[in-house]
């Protein structure tokens, strides 16, 4: 073989045989169980086709909820999470004193683990010892369920996780900040531009490749949520908090249906798929141009 | 100088790869082939059993552990502790995943049958005739280990569930303990008016509150008629003592006779409200009794009286300790002998304090720091009783039967919906076992 093709696929061997062996294997052995009805551990798998598949479309009323929450959950993550920590980041790259002191505050939410900003937030929520009922009830309005009112027990949870999760991509955005050349904002303000005409005519722009990360992060990291829904709510009231992940594991490790478990995990993939495929391929078709 | 740095990473890789795969063997030469160390004169050292237990009793598991080890100084437990609802998740991973630990805390019913059904768990049969522990072992313990046709554990206690309520609230607006469901309403009812919230409970994982909804499932559809239910020998669609019970689940919760937001509220968190005086009652375990120990509460303040369902049965279940039927001979004696150990009469009398009551032992005393234990006990051997609903329904179904619980508090399901809702999860947990 030629050598220019020889090393670098030498080189990429051992990261290639770790890649099959730790996520193609597993995935494609979840794609082959979705296809049976299995318990896990019974020597007996039986053939169901797809079944399993059409079981959560047409019997599964909680799969339904669990899809229209991943929906809202990736739009909210991409709305809110977004401009929020653009938000900050512009805040942020203004010089004025303490402003490391406040970047750390702001990112520091991001290096805590999932399950203590959950415990935390359910803290701040409970419905007769929380701090946000008591704030409520101290300007003279009626407390909330926070998390147990079904219309708003999702959006609650989402603002913790926004809480948690903005610090990462405000750091990107920051780090974008500051390579964008100080020359260029000096010409737009000669040209009499104003800070919304530069910043969409100039700071966006230049940010293109912040964006690029931070949308691919949010997006994926938006349609695996699990731990802080599970953490904070179980999926309840009534599942009405249920997500994708969260409804793949109670069907795979509390309902032991592995079939049904992996046909969802594959639902989630074909999801990611049909949502990143498009946008990496558009990425990179503008990279070239 | 390129090919030869190319042969020089080969040569690295292929290395690395056989000093992976030779490192199980480095790593295992102090063990044979049982799991236990030995030195290199060939002199046996110890035994480790791995063991999970639930978070609330890993205290007492720990010490009784220091107890057993110092007496078997050649056995090692090692122990891991998750909350209840994680550790029945945490158990059916590692049985999926073949990591199950060597012996683990588990409860009867389908729960625990999960795993002598698809044989994870040592049959203690034989075990039992030879050690005669139907003279040991309460006889109701003994029957509800006795799963998938094995007897599945070691049985250390049998809980059944009843209300401890706050003495000093009923005195204070002139309540006395209800003895009939009629009574209990009114008790309720007063409560509230005062504004006490009558019953305090945690809905998240729906198993706190299940404990109020399967009383009143055994006020409407008394004794034969629950126990038909639950076995899915009768239809819950359009079964009257079903709806009538979805119906005064569905009064109760109108007329706040729970916490606000008890839905999603965490399990542990119900005793707040009771310990703070905001709430009159909750609906618990024995466990309870410790619980007012342990988080200094006194205990005086508390008195007990089973759920009025005018059928004279309680909810009642098993705690027991399983054992791995995989794991090497050696370590399953010595996870029997830790299990038996933690059983005993003599250190269930030095360890009265922690351990709790009701043991599955015969004739396990109480600890005078629970004043209420010999009332509870009373209840328990005068009353029957029913297996706990998310022990005797299968585990989906009973999602089924969680969910219409929360839904018909939201206003979401009438009562009609919500039976006929979880006999649709019973179809098709049927079609699926076909």
């Amino acid at each position: 073989m030629n050598n220019r093709i020889a090393k670098p696929v030498l080189y990429l061997l051992p990261a290639l045989l770790v890649l099959c062996v730790v996520i193609a294997v597993p995935s494609l052995y979840s794609l082959y169980l979705s296809f049976f009805s299995w318990n896990g551990v019974s020597p007996n798998k039986i053939f169901v086709g797809v079944q399993n598949y059409i079981d959560l479309f047409m019997r599964d009323p909680v799969f339904t909820i669990a899809l229209k929450n991943t929906i809202f959950w990736v739009i909210a993550s991409l709305i809110f999470i977004t401009v929020a920590a653009l938000f900050l980041a512009l805040l942020l790259n203004r010089p004025f004193f303490g402003r490391i002191v406040f970047r750390g505050i702001f990112y520091s939410p991001y290096i805590m683990s999932g399950i203590v900003v959950s415990l935390m937030w359910s803290w701040l929520y409970h419905p007769s010892m929380g701090f946000f009922n008591a704030v409520l009830e101290q300007i003279g309005l009626e407390p909330l369920d926070w998390l147990a009112d079904p219309s708003m027990a999702l959006g609650s949870v989402f603002v913790a996780s926004l809480w948690h999760s903005v610090g990462a991509p405000m750091v990107l955005f920051l780090a974008g900040l500051q390579a964008i050349p100080k020359d260029l904002y000096e010409a737009v303000k000669v040209e009499g531009a104003n800070s919304f005409q530069t910043l969409i005519h100039v700071t966006i722009p230049l940010l293109r490749e912040s964006f690029v990360v931070v949308i691919a992060t949010t997006l994926i990291g938006a349609m695996k949520v699990f731990d802080i829904i599970y953490a904070m709510t179980g999926g309840g009231p009534a599942q009405k908090t249920q997500v994708l992940a969260s409804w793949m594991y109670y069907h795979t490790f509390q309902f032991n249906n592995f079939g049904t478990g992996s046909a969802l995990s594959w639902i989630l993939v074909i999801l990611v798929m049909i949502v990143t495929i498009p946008y990496v391929l558009q990425l990179s078709r503008d990279s070239h141009t | 100088m390129r090919r030869t740095s190319l042969v020089i990473l080969i040569l690295l890789l292929v290395a690395s790869v056989l000093a992976a795969c030779g490192g199980g063997a480095e790593q295992g030469a102090g063990q044979d082939e049982q799991g236990q160390n030995r030195s290199s004169n060939g002199k046996q050292e110890k035994t480790t059993v791995t063991f999970w237990a639930v978070s609330a009793d890993e205290p007492v598991f720990r010490a009784l552990a220091d107890q057993f080890t110092e007496q078997n100084p050649n056995i090692e437990i090692k122990m891991t502790g998750h909350a209840s609802d994680p550790h029945k998740e945490a158990l059916k991973v590692a049985a999926a995943s073949g990591t199950l630990p060597d012996m683990w805390f588990n409860w009867g019913g389908t729960l625990g049958s999960y795993f002598p059904e698809n044989g994870f768990s040592y049959d203690f049969k034989q075990h039992a005739e030879d050690n005669q522990w139907g003279d040991k072992y309460i006889g109701s313990s003994l029957e509800l280990v006795e799963l998938g046709g094995q007897v599945s554990g070691v049985p250390w206690k049998v809980s059944a569930l009843g209300f401890y309520f706050r003495k000093d609230l009923f005195e204070k607006y002139d309540i006395e303990p209800p003895a009939t469901f009629e009574e209990f309403e009114q008790v309720l009812q007063k409560l509230k008016e005062n504004g006490i919230t009558p019953i305090t409970t945690g809905g998240k994982g729906g198993w706190h509150p299940m404990r109020i909804m399967e009383g009143l499932i055994e006020y409407y559809a008394g004794a034969e008629g629950h126990d038909q239910l639950m076995a899915l020998e009768q239809s819950w669609e359009g079964n009257q003592a079903v709806i009538d019970a979805y119906a005064k689940w569905k009064e109760w919760s109108d007329k706040g006779y729970f916490p606000k937001g008890f839905l999603t509220l965490d399990p542990l968190e119900a005793k707040f409200p009771l310990f703070k005086g905001d709430a009159a009652m909750i609906l618990d375990s024995p466990g309870f009794n410790k619980l007012l120990i342990d988080d200094e509460q006194d205990p005086e303040l508390y008195g007990f009286f089973p759920m009025p369902t005018n059928t004279d049965r309680i909810s009642s279940y098993v705690v027991m300790l399983q054992i791995n039927k995989s794991s090497e001979k050696d370590v399953q004696d010595a996870a029997i002998a830790f299990a038996e150990f933690i059983t005993s009469p003599e250190v269930i009398q030095e360890n009265l304090d922690i351990v709790g009551f009701p043991q599955a032992r015969i004739g396990s005393p109480i600890s005078e720091k629970m004043p209420i234990g010999s009332t509870v006990v009373e209840t328990m051997s005068s009353n029957g009783a029913f297996l706990i609903t998310d022990q005797a329904l299968p585990q989906e179904v009973l999602q089924k039967f969680f969910q219409a619980q929360d839904d018909v508090s939201l206003q979401r399901m009438t009562p009609e919906e919500a039976a006929a809702f979880v006999q649709e999860g019973i179809n098709n947990y049927k079609d699926r076992m076909k």
